[in-house]
């Protein structure tokens, strides 16, 4: 499902070079749940970004799905993401001035889906993150653990192979937490292939974990 | 190939081709026609300027002809407009064939063996009409083509009365 | 040197894309001789970032080409005004020696600028932008060309004379003096209507037949009679004047400008039937797509035309 190639990534600034991967290779099944652990800069969100398509590696392979994602020009890797990967990003990126309803519907807008369809795959992903209450509200006005909710939803509404979450428990309670590790539980039943980097330890010990990945410094170390 | 695309583009490409060269051929100008025969050529009036004074040739009355050795016609309203397109341009005598239509034979005739008057008027008003048969007071052509590159021709006022006078 | 503000604009466009596309042009040729798709290593990823920048500023630069292409013609109509004997652009162009072949090889080139843009398309339209090389190499080539026609432009616009008496069309255009383009009032009037008329029905007969290489055929073959029977014949019937010919006094706002729309159905038409059918010889599935635009353009073309023949004919019961 997903085969990291002998990646690299490196950011230039003017001042200085940073390696944010080094040698990277890893495969991923589908179906599997995935966890990426490690500190703060050690290179976890970079892999997700590579898995997603919103980055390219400087050098290396990244295939997603039997596609080279690492080699497709923006718009088709846009349109990839869209069809196959719901990305939970570690802050929201909600828009702030935009409802709960509408926050969720804007990746089925260039759908091209009937109005009822649409209507019923919100209803239902809202349903599922306890978030229907708040339907017409903002999102400048919901709690932390509200937006994330919402940005879980709208990772899920079109109906995605593969979840993509960065830090998805940083700013929720315990509680709010185990219902997140139960969603995602319900999402590997159904076969959708779960990526999860965080460096929260109730997901370390998770039976459903296939995979745990630790980085250091941008490379693997176990 | 398929045939049908044979004959669609080979049949209209090969007429089109055989017309434009009928028209090419029978527009052609003369003096623009290969003349390796090195032969005096027929023109209409009005459709040829003479390359030293730019008037056209309107009938065959004192005009000449200048083939190459290349074949290429020049045509001339005077013989004395050859004489100094010949030296403007430095184009070599040698290999080339020079006719001139005579005044007494009606006829084109070797410009380098005719003879040539001094008065008679010309349409450049030098004087020179071309004879084949010599007559006192005739001139050769290297002694016209002197003549011709000192001014010494009626188009000069003094040349002019004292030839005349001289009559 | 005469600097009106529309030469002012289009010798600073000039300047503008000449810096460009030469940055354009190295990149392409490095994309040309280092591209591999499969390849993963750093040097192929900065290709392909470059070849998204390369094709973004090919893509505006030829674009424009084409509304600079008018914008020429109508700054040389705009210097008939200020050039001694030129009434409208025909005598403008024809005050300098190459003004004619600057013209025509404008218009070659927009067939060329058109050609990468048409591959350009389906070449983006694909993930795998399978014609990369193929663009890389033709503007390799098609660079010296829009180089040449900068050159030239600019050495148009250095050697107009505002002083010299230059000719006015309807001596150009006029079959009893020798201009450079009498050469065309030899033929008969009949004869070149006839050749139009029967290259528009071998196009139509390629369009049924659906055989690309009758059509490309007969659209060059439609391309050069349309204009020599619209300079020998048509224009003469836009006019309303039996010894008019000038092809560039239909752009003048007496004619409401038709000049523009026949010019621009013309080159849309041949355009797609040529550069169309070319295309689809790389590429697939363009060529139905080629034809029909191409027929429809060509269509409108021969009708406008021939239109203005019939309601002339109908208004006065004769033919000019």
């Amino acid at each position: 499902m997903i085969v990291l190639k002998n990646v690299y990534k490196c950011y230039e600034t003017e001042a200085q070079r940073i390696d944010a991967l080094r040698d990277i290779s890893l495969h991923v099944k589908a179906g599997e749940c995935v966890l990426l652990k490690g500190a703060s800069g050690s290179g976890k969100s970079t892999i997700l970004s590579l898995i997603a398509g919103l980055s390219k590696p400087t050098t290396g392979d990244v295939v997603v799905d039997g596609k080279r994602i690492s080699k497709l020009m923006e718009p088709f890797s846009a349109h990839f993401r869209r069809e196959n990967i719901g990305f939970i990003f570690q802050r929201y990126h909600l828009i702030p001035t935009l409802s709960v309803r509408d926050n969720i519907a804007l990746p089925l807008i260039p759908e091209n889906l009937t109005a009822q369809v649409m209507e019923k795959r919100i209803q239902e992903v809202m349903q599922l993150c306890a978030i229907s209450h708040k339907a017409s509200a903002l999102c400048r006005h919901l709690s932390g653990g509200e937006q994330q909710r919402v940005a879980i939803a709208r990772a899920l509404v079109n109906e995605p192979k593969i979840i993509i979450a960065d830090e998805p428990t940083a700013n929720l309670d315990a509680v709010l937490s185990e219902q997140f590790i139960e969603t995602m539980h319900d999402l590997k039943k159904r076969g959708v292939t779960l990526l999860i980097a965080t460096h929260d330890s109730q997901f370390f010990n998770l039976p459903f974990v296939d995979q745990q990945i630790e980085l250091k410094n941008g490379v693997m170390i176990s | 190939m398929k045939k049908s695309t044979l004959i669609l583009i080979g049949f209209p490409l090969v007429a089109l081709m055989v017309i434009f060269g009928y028209y090419v051929k029978i527009n052609q100008k003369p003096d623009d026609v290969v003349n390796k025969a090195q032969t005096p050529l027929e023109f209409k009036d009005n459709t040829l300027q003479c390359p030293q004074c730019h008037m056209y040739l309107v009938g065959k009355k004192d005009t000449a002809q200048f083939v190459t050795s290349k074949g290429k016609t020049h045509f001339f309203d005077d013989i004395g407009c050859f004489v100094l397109w010949q030296k403007e341009q430095k184009n070599p005598l040698e290999g080339g064939k020079l006719w001139v239509f005579s005044r007494d034979s009606k006829r084109y005739i070797d410009g380098f063996s005719a003879w040539y008057s001094l008065i008679d008027e010309t349409p450049m008003q030098y004087g020179f009409a071309a004879y084949e048969r010599a007559k006192e007071g005739f001139i050769d052509f290297e002694a016209m083509r002197l003549r011709m590159l000192r001014g010494e021709n009626l188009s000069d006022p003094r040349i002019r009365k004292q030839l005349l006078d001289g009559q | 040197m005469t600097l009106t503000p529309e030469i002012i604009a289009i010798l600073m466009l000039d300047g503008l894309f000449l810096f460009f596309s030469s940055i354009a042009f190295v990149l392409s040729l490095k994309l040309y001789w280092y591209w591999d798709r499969d390849a993963t290593s750093l040097l192929q990823y900065r290709l392909e970032k470059e070849s998204y920048l390369v094709g973004l500023i090919i893509k505006y630069i030829f674009m424009l080409k084409v509304p600079l292409f008018l914008f020429f013609i109508y700054t040389c109509d705009t210097l008939s005004g200020i050039i001694t004997g030129a009434m409208c652009a025909a005598g403008v162009v024809n005050s300098v020696d190459f003004g004619l072949f600057l013209l025509l090889f404008k218009l070659l080139n927009l067939y060329l600028f058109g050609f990468w843009l048409l591959l350009h398309v389906r070449d983006v339209e694909s993930e795998l932008q399978p014609y990369i090389r193929q663009k890389s190499l033709f503007f390799g080539i098609a660079f010296f060309f829009f180089v040449a026609e900068i050159v030239l432009e600019i050495l148009f616009f250095t050697s107009l004379n505002i002083s010299k008496i230059v000719s006015c069309c309807g001596t150009l255009f006029s079959a009893s003096t020798q201009s450079s383009l009498s050469f065309l009032f030899l033929m008969e009037n009949w004869m070149i209507v006839s050749f139009f008329y029967a290259s528009f029905v071998l196009m139509l007969v390629g369009f049924m037949v659906k055989n690309s290489a009758v059509y490309l055929f007969s659209n060059l073959l439609f391309l050069f009679f349309a204009i020599v029977s619209l300079i020998l014949f048509f224009s003469t019937y836009v006019y309303e004047l039996p010894t008019h010919h000038c092809p560039f006094c239909l752009l003048q706002s007496d004619y409401y400008g038709v000049g523009y729309f026949l010019y621009a159905t013309l080159f849309l038409g041949t355009f797609y039937g040529i550069c169309g059918v070319v295309i689809s010889t790389l590429t697939q599935g363009f060529i139905l797509r080629a034809m029909r635009l191409s027929i429809f353009f060509n269509s409108v073309y021969v009708l406008i035309v021939s239109a203005y023949v019939v309601v002339y004919f109908l208004k006065n019961g004769v033919w000019l």
